[in-house]
């Protein structure tokens, strides 16, 4: 038992690969050692851009056996009259690795058998580990890749050597042309030493102790990072913004983090703050720094590979080229407020849409339109109406600004800024900042309300036009982030509780677009699934979210109905009536739908019939109260009532026959059953599509 | 170090290398890739090293001598190994130490960028390299010329040679590069420039040039057919040259933009057909 040791030692890999490429050689290392019945204490991996490791703890000397029985033909084919083995025996025998000799007969239910029964060995790791490590590197896949040498492997850059060990010993193998040994390499700049590694459990220690030290633990290397760059801050008197996934790319260009900090010219302040966080974070990698109160402060903070030589020089560059690309976004914004939005907007018309769907500026007036109509259904003010109009008129004017033209990710976000600085209403303003909320599944909303009325309208547009199109989101393909979009919609209208619902707002939108939408059903059948994911998020159950299916009501309805259902449906009462209810449905199903619906209670024959005629009324007269206002309450008190129709619905069933001779009394009861069913799955949900539970 | 210094410490370096050192080809073109060393270079099996100063023309950027960090007309100085040589970094990280930026003093970071040329039907897998956080190379490892899978696979290392002089010089603006002692880069170009400008956005014949786009093209498939391939590959740089003119004129639409590119891709691919089939023995 020995600790192995596998290093890929590539040139500059993707920093956006490393992370996955970890988790990658883990689990297909976990996978290919378990298919070698190679047992071990644990997996572990190490990695920088140039460097891909796993370590292997205690990994078994050799593969464990197994136990193998292989049934063969039957027993009377064992030996022929001459007491010989056939050829069938001996054939079978050698296919399992025996002597016919070592064959057995087993007794089965279709008579006697021939066995093959053996144990296979497990074979000595030392002989595995070549083989097992190639497939390893084999199996690792990348975004991309490319081939560099003669054998033509597929990698995403170069490899460049290939250390393996198990125990002292070298794994000798070769892959792309490369065969392993025990070396690993400095960080580039420093040369190409080669670096002996004598045991795996000297790795991280020997890589450490370097003149350059070399971090390959990425936990280690993470908490280093930290500490340069927070002390980076504290000596200016400042804390750095440790964005996250700024850290994460960090981690993956470099093998040993050193921040320094550098001055940033006072007149760059008076840009936007995104737009200047963004041009450090993005486009040159520095942490911006702030001040208690998380306002930015003219500084930065740089991080480079390798310890500090020649500080000030490295300084001044990062300083040139941060000084560089914020004039640049000078520039652009200063430009930007010259243009105006106005011209802006205009310039939309060069800007194309989808094909066949118009330009952005058409885009734009379908949107203006759209969250008018919003507007009027949802009964805004006069003053609200207006930054609503506003802001759909200019919310997407920043599309052709020279900032957003450079950086995309500050779509909307710029656009508020220029209107705010343009002098438009602060609503108008805040609306179009907002407009592209939420930017994940999860982040937040827009935030005032005349916000999320235009900003519904731009999805909803989108996704309408997508949808005529018939560019239609299927399985992982969904270019457009229309599920994104989509679940956006879904949230701000349920989260404001807009009252409107899912087949409105898809007809509002279609009949501003410039052709008819073919994909109407797949629309909306697309909405209600991102408002069965919300469902299914707050805990609704599949055969509750199938009752709750109803692309007519309000989402906030839906999910409140939801919240009630789940929280109910666990009473017996409520279950029973769901069966009672699928009954009638089957029974309204088979009968002739041409019916008066007119009951008549003078032809009820049975007691039975006539209790559920007066626990229908009964049940009629108790809803009312509760169906005005949809909230979870009123919801809940809504199944309460239904669930006491269990009594009179198994009484009737257990009594009355409904298809009888007599039509009039067949007629009367199919009507009764008519009334209890739309009760049953147009109060708040289609009751008889829950599922006892087993 | 002056800006024609570190045009001769390059080539020094390069030479060193076993790289032949190939003058610019006389015809305008968008990017050193252009070259005939590189474009066709690239293609066969047979080994190739080369290195060049490459003047690009690009219509679009010029800014009529005014703005310090854009030119129509600049210069690369690009390096072409095939194969690729094991331990091609090592060597490109020894170059900026023969013009004096010695790794070790300096932060370089190789940043993912995979090059891809749809005028060429070309790409490639790489990296821009940045000193300092200034790109000052792009790094190729080519995968496809011409819409040919390439073996072996090429590396090419392109230079930005004002982006370098700047660094080096401490100069902020492209025009105060020293060319050499006494001279400015600036007192070079800056009136060819301001001429260039006015002639690519204001002067130019809009309809000589698309007339000359189908000429060449015309020609360049004519040559073709005649196992021609290096004059038709002049013909193909032309349309690529006069369509960069013509969009600097703005004279081409969306449409015509892809149209004509997807035309040049298709020239190159002909021109590159030929060069395989004069070049490379048959494979079994």
């Amino acid at each position: 038992m020995n600790n192995a040791l596998l290093e890929i030692g590539t040139e500059h890999l993707p920093a956006r690969f490393l992370l996955p490429t970890l988790e990658q050689l883990k689990n297909n290392a976990a996978a290919i050692l378990q298919e070698h019945r190679l047992k071990y204490a644990g997996l572990r991996t190490f990695g920088t851009y140039r460097k891909l490791a796993l370590e292997i703890k205690e990994l078994a000397s050799a593969s464990e056996d197994i136990q193998k029985e292989v049934k063969g033909p039957p027993a009377k084919l064992l030996k022929d009259a001459n007491g010989n083995f056939t050829p069938q025996a001996a054939g079978f025998a050698a296919k399992n690795g025996l002597k016919p000799e070592q064959l057995i007969t087993v007794e089965t239910e279709k008579g006697p058998f021939i066995y093959a029964k053996a144990v296979i060995k497990g074979e000595k790791t030392q002989k595995l580990l070549p083989a097992i490590f190639a497939e390893i590197i084999k199996s690792l896949n990348f975004p991309k890749n490319m081939v560099w040498e003669d054998t033509c492997f597929r990698f995403a850059r170069p490899i460049r050597s290939i250390l393996a060990l198990y125990g002292d010993k070298v794994v000798k193998f070769e892959v792309a042309g490369i065969k392993s040994n025990r070396y690993t390499y400095p960080l580039i700049s420093f040369g190409r030493k080669p670096i002996k590694i004598n045991t795996p459990d000297e790795y991280t220690e020997v890589l450490k102790n370097q003149p350059q030290p070399i971090l390959v633990d990425i936990e280690e290397r993470k908490t280093a990072l930290l500490k340069t760059v927070q002390a980076c801050a504290k000596n200016l008197g400042y804390k750095a913004d440790l964005d996250e996934s700024l850290i994460t790319e960090t981690l993956s260009f470099t093998e040993h983090p050193v921040a320094l900090s550098g001055d940033m010219d006072i007149r760059f302040l008076t840009l936007p703050r995104e737009l200047i966080t963004t041009v450090l974070k993005t486009q040159i990698r520095m942490f911006p720094v702030v001040n208690d109160n998380d306002e930015l402060q003219p500084h930065f903070i740089a991080v480079r590979d390798g310890v500090s030589v020649n500080q000030d020089e490295v300084r001044t560059g990062f300083k040139n080229v941060m000084t560089a690309r914020l004039t640049d976004a000078v520039f652009f914004y200063e430009n930007d407020l010259k243009t105006g939005l106005d011209a802006m907007r205009e310039k939309l018309s060069t800007v194309n849409f989808i094909d066949g769907m118009g330009n952005m500026l058409e885009k734009t007036e379908r949107v203006e339109k759209l969250a008018a109509k919003l507007a009027e259904i949802l009964n805004l003010s006069g003053e609200q109406k207006t930054a609503v109009k506003e802001a759909a008129h200019y919310a997407y004017a920043d599309l052709t600004s020279g900032v957003v033209y450079e950086f995309s990710e500050l779509q909307g976000y710029m656009g508020g800024v220029y209107a705010d600085k343009l002098g438009k209403n602060k609503k108008t303003a805040k609306a179009i900042g907002e407009f592209y909320y939420p930017l994940t599944a999860s982040s937040a909303l827009p935030s005032t309300l005349e916000g999320a009325v235009v900003s519904l309208a731009g999805k909803i547009d989108s996704l309408a036009a997508n949808f005529a199109m018939g560019q239609i989101p299927t399985g992982s393909e969904d270019p457009y982030a229309l599920r994104r979009q989509a679940m956006g919609a879904i949230r701000i209208i349920a989260e404001n509780n807009f009252d409107i619902s899912i087949k409105q707002i898809v007809e509002y939108a279609n009949s501003l677009l410039p052709t008819e939408n073919k994909h109407t059903a797949e629309l909306e059948d697309f909405l209600w699934q991102r408002l069965a994911n919300i469902l299914e998020m707050q805990g609704s159950c599949a055969d509750e979210i199938s009752a709750l299916q109803n692309t007519s009501k309000a989402p906030a309805n839906i999910l409140a109905a939801g919240k009630a259902l789940a929280k109910t449906r666990t009473s017996e009462s409520l279950l029973s009536v769901a069966q009672a209810a699928k009954r009638v449905g089957n029974i309204l199903k088979k009968a002739d739908l041409s019916l008066s619906k007119q009951i008549n209670t003078a032809l009820f024959e049975e007691k039975q019939e006539k209790d559920l005629f007066d626990a229908l009324e009964n049940t009629e007269k108790e809803l009312k109260p509760y169906l005005s206002l949809a909230t979870q309450e009123n919801y809940e008190a809504i199944l309460h009532i239904l669930a006491k129709l269990e009594l009179p619905l198994n009484n009737f069933f257990d009594k009355v026959m409904v298809n009888v001779e007599n039509k009039a009394v067949k007629d009367n009861r199919l009507n009764l059953l008519g009334k209890i069913n739309i009760v049953l799955t147009g109060s708040i949900a289609d009751i008889s599509k829950l599922q006892k539970r087993g | 170090m002056n800006f024609q210094d570190i045009i001769h410490e390059l080539q020094t370096y390069w030479k060193k290398q076993g790289c032949i050192v190939v003058q610019p080809y006389d015809v305008e073109k968008g990017a050193g890739t252009f070259n005939p060393a590189t474009f066709f270079g690239s293609l066969t099996s047979k080994p190739t090293k080369a290195c060049y100063v490459e003047p690009c023309r690009r219509p679009a950027d010029g800014r009529y001598g005014e703005n310090p960090n854009r030119l129509g007309k600049y210069y690369q100085f690009q390096v072409i190994l095939k194969p690729a040589p094991e331990n091609v970094q090592e060597i490109y990280l020894n170059s900026l130490k023969a013009i004096g930026l010695d790794p070790k003093t300096h932060d370089v970071r190789w940043i993912e960028d995979d090059w891809q040329s749809p005028t060429l039907g070309a790409s490639g897998v790489g990296w821009e390299i940045w000193l300092d956080g200034m790109e000052i190379t792009q790094f190729t490892y080519f995968q496809i010329m011409a819409g040919q899978t390439l073996k072996p696979i090429t590396a090419e290392i392109t230079y930005g040679l004002e982006r370098i002089a700047m660094y080096c010089q401490k100069k902020d603006t492209i025009f105060d590069i020293m060319w050499n002692d006494d001279t400015t880069y600036g007192e070079l170009v800056k009136e060819s420039e301001k001429q260039f400008s006015h002639y690519n956005f204001e002067e130019a014949n809009i309809e000589n040039l698309r007339r000359y786009v189908l000429e060449n093209e015309e020609e360049c498939k004519k040559l073709c057919k005649k196992g021609l391939y290096l004059p038709a590959y002049d013909c193909a740089m032309k349309v690529s040259h006069y369509f960069n003119t013509l969009e600097a004129r703005g004279a081409i639409s969306v449409s015509d933009r892809t149209n004509i590119i997807g035309k040049i891709r298709g020239l190159a691919k002909l021109c590159a057909a030929e060069y395989v089939k004069a070049n490379e023995p048959e494979e079994k």
